[in-house]
């Protein structure tokens, strides 16, 4: 269970922090991989710029992405994660405050698996965490490694 | 003077036949009886002259009774066919008489019909001159174009022409007789009889007559020309002066002894008579002729003044058309002006809707990222709140943990106001619908969720029937749940609470609409404060709320291009009043 990653695509810290806190408090116990851009992200997920020494098969068991991001939006991000074939099939969640008809029409276009809005309530916003760990982490079956293995 | 008469009685040429054909028998008969009486001197009126023949006043019985009956119009087909045999008959008998002296082949039967033995001279008494024969001969045919009655011009004019031939004879011999010149009258043969010459003249007249006022000659003398009127008093004036004078002369000369002042008197008496007459004449034709100047000149100023006054009428139209057409013109150009300041007007307007296009939009987006990055903080300010109550609960006493509680509570309100300008921005930018509306049937189902949700409160609700309206179903759905919450929000403190929806007696103009309570109501001050974001008019222990419920309406309504308004009193009720459409 340790070994399966979350990775959070978070540019604001105390969103971050408020995040990590909420996964704590419901007994998630991945490791959290935070990302605070579009770019890192991306470099995370390919193995490309930064992240280019680390090892590709492993792939986060979710990705729970921000919208509104520096240098490299969320829904571009998710465009370019669904345009490689290792992570075309990637459970992406957008957790997001964004409740534009538009963003979830893209979101959900592009192949995002799901779609949450943050809840100003932190009660409520603990809650849909605690949901969405349950399910993703748990109920969930993470699809296989596709591409080629270097 | 009957001359100068411009028209003729018409039965006067008829008249004149008549009188002519009586004539004509009369003469006939006393031809006729001189010749069986033996009292010859009844036709040749002296016993010096030859008298008339007998086959001559036969001949003038028959073509006068034929004449006659003729003009009178009493000939039936069978009759005139009569008529016709006898005056060819007697036309022929009239060319073989003529001819009997020239060639001489006793073609005649004039002996046999009537023997005679007197002579006269060296002719005898009974027989027809071979010119009065032949004058026979011209009148037969005459008188047969009459009975023939071809309305040609041609034919008219050579009977009118015939006639005249016959008096010109007739009159010759009857001059003979009167200048005592027998050769005038075929002294060298048998001689015409004085009484047939007059027979003649009568005839000739008679026949000139009958050919009717169209024919030559009397065409040039009826009518109302000048040239007929002249020669209507000329012509008898002149023929009648000089036969006159002639014969005057010859009778009146003889009665001088000396002749030289017989014919001095004589030429000087003829002249003041011919003199005075024609002063008398001059004189009438003058008058004539200058009444006849003066009607010209008066109707040439008649004319003139017609003219004049049909000129004038003509420059006034002229003038009124040309200021017409001076205004229409004007007109013209007004419309053109208008028009040109019209398209600069929707030019304006156009360029102003864009313009508000743009801002709308950029107001869509501004308020959308408002609302959008507004809710961020406030989760940070919210989730650590409740980090600080959940984590850090025990390091903070009851004064702390107090003021924790009013942070979450504010961050609540703001979230809620947070939405509210959403949905607010969300109705400005959605596409309206237009579609009919049942305002009672929304407010109905509004009232049963209120009901629903507030079972304890006793509120009375009245809907109106038909209560259709035009509009988008779910924007009005939004209005009338606003109008409906705040309606039951402010009858809460009322024993017996009462909610009508309804709309006014209808009126010119577009249907007004009101939802109506008896609650809190509102100072009547604040009416323009009712309908901005946020405005509240009461305070929030009162009554809750955030103060957009009423900014929504507003906007909703205005987007259907209606009017909202409100009238109240403190603690007796509010109406608020809309329209779906434009009013005025």
């Amino acid at each position: 269970m340790d070994k399966k990653v979350i990775l959070l695509v978070e540019d604001d810290p105390d969103d971050e922090a408020l995040t990590l806190r909420a996964l704590k408090t419901n007994n998630v116990r991945n490791k959290v991989v935070v990302a605070q851009d579009g770019v890192e992200a991306l470099d995370y997920l390919l193995g490309t710029g930064k992240h280019a020494d680390r090892d590709p098969e492993e792939m986060p068991v979710l990705v729970l992405l921000d919208l509104n991001l520096p240098k490299v939006d969320g829904l571009e991000v998710l465009r370019r994660l669904r345009a490689e074939e290792r992570t075309s099939i990637l459970p992406v969640v957008i957790l997001t405050s964004s409740e534009e008809e538009q963003d979830l029409i893209k979101g959900y276009k592009l192949g995002a698996n799901s779609y949450i809005r943050k809840p100003v309530n932190f009660i409520r916003f603990a809650e849909a965490i605690k949901q969405l760990g349950l399910y993703w982490l748990v109920l969930n079956e993470p699809p296989p490694l596709l591409g080629n293995k270097r | 003077m009957p001359a100068f008469r411009d028209t003729l009685p018409t039965d006067l040429f008829k008249r004149v036949a008549i009188i002519c054909c009586v004539g004509v028998i009369g003469f006939a008969f006393l031809g006729l009886v001189s010749q069986y009486s033996g009292v010859l001197v009844l036709s040749s009126i002296r016993p010096n002259y030859i008298p008339m023949a007998a086959s001559t006043a036969w001949c003038f019985l028959l073509l006068g009774a034929i004449l006659l009956l003729e003009t009178l119009g009493s000939l039936s087909a069978w009759a005139r066919a009569g008529a016709k045999t006898v005056t060819v008959l007697v036309a022929v008998f009239g060319l073989l008489n003529s001819l009997e002296p020239i060639i001489d082949v006793g073609l005649s039967f004039e002996e046999k019909l009537f023997p005679t033995t007197q002579r006269f001279g060296e002719v005898f008494t009974n027989r027809i001159s071979p010119l009065t024969a032949f004058i026979f001969f011209l009148a037969g045919i005459n008188l047969l174009l009459i009975l023939r009655r071809k309305d040609q011009t041609i034919i008219r004019h050579l009977e009118g022409f015939l006639g005249f031939l016959v008096t010109t004879c007739g009159f010759i011999c009857t001059m003979g007789y009167l200048f005592g010149t027998p050769l005038l009258y075929g002294g060298a043969v048998i001689p015409v009889a004085l009484s047939t010459a007059g027979a003649f003249l009568l005839l000739g007249v008679g026949l000139v007559a009958g050919a009717g006022p169209e024919a030559l000659p009397l065409q040039l003398l009826v009518g109302p020309s000048t040239r007929a009127k002249l020669l209507r008093v000329f012509l008898p004036l002149t023929v009648g002066a000089i036969l006159l004078q002639s014969l005057l002369h010859k009778y009146v000369t003889a009665l001088f002894r000396n002749q030289a002042l017989g014919a001095a008197m004589f030429a000087l008496g003829f002249a003041l008579i011919t003199g005075g007459l024609v002063a008398v004449v001059g004189r009438a034709l003058g008058r004539a002729l200058e009444r006849a100047e003066a009607a010209l000149i008066q109707a040439h100023n008649e004319l003139e003044q017609k003219v004049q006054e049909r000129t004038a009428a003509l420059i006034t139209a002229n003038n009124s058309l040309q200021k017409e057409i001076g205004e229409r013109q004007r007109a013209e150009k007004e419309i053109l002006e208008l028009n040109q300041r019209l398209k600069e007007r929707l030019r304006e307007i156009m360029e102003k809707k864009v313009q508000l296009e743009a801002a709308n939009k950029e107001l869509e987006s501004f308020s959308y990222a408002v609302s959008h990055d507004l809710r961020a903080p406030l989760r940070i300010i919210d989730g650590f709140s409740q980090a600080l109550r959940e984590d850090c609960s025990d390091k903070l006493d009851s004064q702390g943990q107090d003021y924790l509680m009013r942070i979450l509570r504010n961050t609540q309100r703001m979230e809620e106001l947070i939405d509210s300008l959403l949905v607010l921005s969300r109705l400005t930018r959605r596409e309206m619908r237009r579609e009919k509306v049942d305002l009672g049937e929304i407010a109905q189902k509004l009232t049963d969720n209120l009901r629903e949700s507030d079972p304890q409160r006793q509120v009375e609700m009245v809907i109106a029937p038909g209560l259709e309206g035009e509009g988008d179903p779910s924007m009005l759905r939004v209005v009338l749940e606003n109008l409906l919450d705040n309606a039951w929000k402010f009858t809460g403190k009322k024993a017996e609470a009462r909610i009508e929806v309804g709309a006014l007696p209808k009126k010119d103009g577009p249907r007004v609409f009101y939802v109506r309570d008896n609650g809190a109501g509102f100072d009547m001050a604040f009416k323009d404060k009712l309908f901005g974001a946020f405005q509240r008019l009461h305070g929030k222990d009162e009554f809750p709320g955030n103060g957009v419920g009423l900014a929504t309406v507003q906007r909703i309504i205005h987007r259907h291009g209606g009017r909202v308004w409100a009238e109240g009193a403190v603690d007796q009720g509010a109406v608020v009043y809309f329209t779906l459409s434009p009013i005025g």
